[in-house]
């Protein structure tokens, strides 16, 4: 992108303004304006443009993606509004110090509770916790009822928890 | 203690699913918008006034002080204990991991570590002795030592051999007198991935140590990383250039009875 210039980064935003705004609107939308969620989203961009040489081919949508969530996030901390989704907690065992988990092992351990599932509920997973939707949002994409999203989600809540957790205390 | 879903889902890096796609984010707008971050020129909107400009200029400085506050204390905020040597190597395993630069599934567990140590015996980024910690592992599978830089919390030698899985058949049998017939195995695949180049390997380095180039002092870079016409893979000396421009590391693969073994790092014996 780099290389192809502005006109380059125009297209992206042709391609990816629809996918990038929603995942920012499901995060903030209900807190804030389109105008607040325009300014994430351009910031988002931006962070695309400065940092283009570092996203691996093949990988713009997940690097979109992930800016997106974190920007709007950070949105949401920086006017110090608390946005809770439907059953986002989750039980944590108070871990000693030596047996916190880093970062890098969250994502591993996160990747192979993941796999455990399966790819329905997986998806279902992502779709309420990565990209924010609503169970309402992924009951009728879906067409499963919204109690029967609910149960899968809580059931991959425990598949989470006895993964990523199992070795805390 | 209660964590949310969604935070965890911050270090989530898999396959996404598609997305129904819904908002009010006029795209022209956001044209506007990162046209005016690429220009460097604030929103017409949110021009400053002077009176703002001047608490900024307060803020900033306070911002400026607790930064340097900081960054001292993450200066010393280094790894302290063996527990933390064991938890930072395994987060930088991980993460060399998802670099490319290994395949092994390392993971270490106290149990596992047979000597947690802090020394001060290595040169390591700079010319300058810094401490490090050195751990000697064994997970059954997995065995050899690693350094990790007790202030850049950064895996600066690391020796693995991975022991071939039951079964395996052996690449090369020798009749060795006293020891009789000995196996080699050629179970790189266990610890990195063989397609890899001498090159490509160093590029992985590059960018997991920071450093701005390299260039190789014995060996063919366009070699792959194991040679597959020997058991023994020779040395290979790499210069990186940046910090440590001039000054030799080194990578070195090989194959044992014990099994196949890669070992990479600043070059201790030279430094």
């Amino acid at each position: 992108m780099r290389t192809g210039g502005e006109d380059a980064l125009g297209t992206v935003i042709d391609r990816y303004t629809g996918y990038v705004g929603t995942i920012v609107w499901n995060i903030i939308g209900s807190a804030m304006s389109t105008a607040d969620a325009e300014e994430v989203v351009s910031e988002v961009f931006y962070t695309l443009w400065r940092n283009a040489d570092k996203v691996r081919p093949g990988s713009l949508r997940g690097y979109l993606a992930s800016i997106a969530r974190s920007r709007a996030k950070n949105k949401l901390r920086e006017a110090r509004i608390d946005l809770y989704l439907e059953d986002d907690l989750l039980e944590e065992p108070d871990p000693s110090p030596e047996k916190r988990l880093g970062d890098a092992e969250r994502a591993e351990y996160l990747r192979a509770a993941l796999k455990l599932l399966p790819p329905r509920d997986r998806d279902i997973l992502v779709r309420h916790y990565y990209y924010y939707e609503t169970t309402a949002q992924i009951s009728q994409d879906i067409g499963i009822p919204r109690e029967t999203v609910k149960t899968r989600l809580k059931q991959g809540r425990e598949a989470l928890r006895k993964i990523l957790f199992r070795e805390a205390v | 203690m209660d964590t949310r879903v969604s935070d965890i889902f911050d270090f989530y890096d898999g396959e996404l699913p598609e997305l129904a796609e819904g908002s009010p984010i006029d795209c022209g707008n956001v044209k506007k918008l990162v046209g005016q971050l690429l220009s460097g020129a604030p929103s017409a909107a949110k021009m400053p006034t002077r009176r703002k400009l001047m608490k900024w200029a307060v803020i900033a400085a306070a911002v400026l002080v607790l930064f340097s506050i900081a960054a001292f204390a993450k200066q010393a905020a280094v790894i302290e204990s063996g527990e933390e040597a064991i938890s930072a190597s395994n987060a930088e395993l991980a993460s060399m991991r998802k670099a490319g630069i290994l395949k092994a599934g390392l993971l270490l567990t106290p149990e596992d570590c047979t000597y947690v140590h802090d020394e001060k015996l290595f040169q390591l980024f700079r010319d300058s002795s810094e401490l490090c910690w050195v751990i000697t592992y064994n997970t059954g599978k997995y065995s050899g030592n690693l350094v990790i830089n007790t202030v850049s919390g950064k895996i600066t030698f690391l020796n693995i051999t991975a022991i071939p899985d039951k079964g395996e058949k052996p690449w090369i049998t020798k009749n060795c007198p006293p020891n009789g017939l000995l196996s080699w195995y050629d179970n790189y695949g266990d610890l990195f991935d063989t397609t890899m180049t001498v090159d490509d390997f160093c590029e992985k380095l590059c960018a997991y140590w920071g450093f701005n180039g390299y260039s190789i002092a014995a060996g063919d870079g366009a070699a792959l990383l194991v040679n597959p016409k020997g058991i023994y893979n020779s040395r290979t000396d790499v210069n990186f250039t940046g910090d440590r421009a001039g000054r030799t590391q080194y990578i070195e693969v090989n194959s044992f009875c014990s099994g196949a073994e890669i070992m990479f790092g600043f070059d201790h014996s030279k430094g």
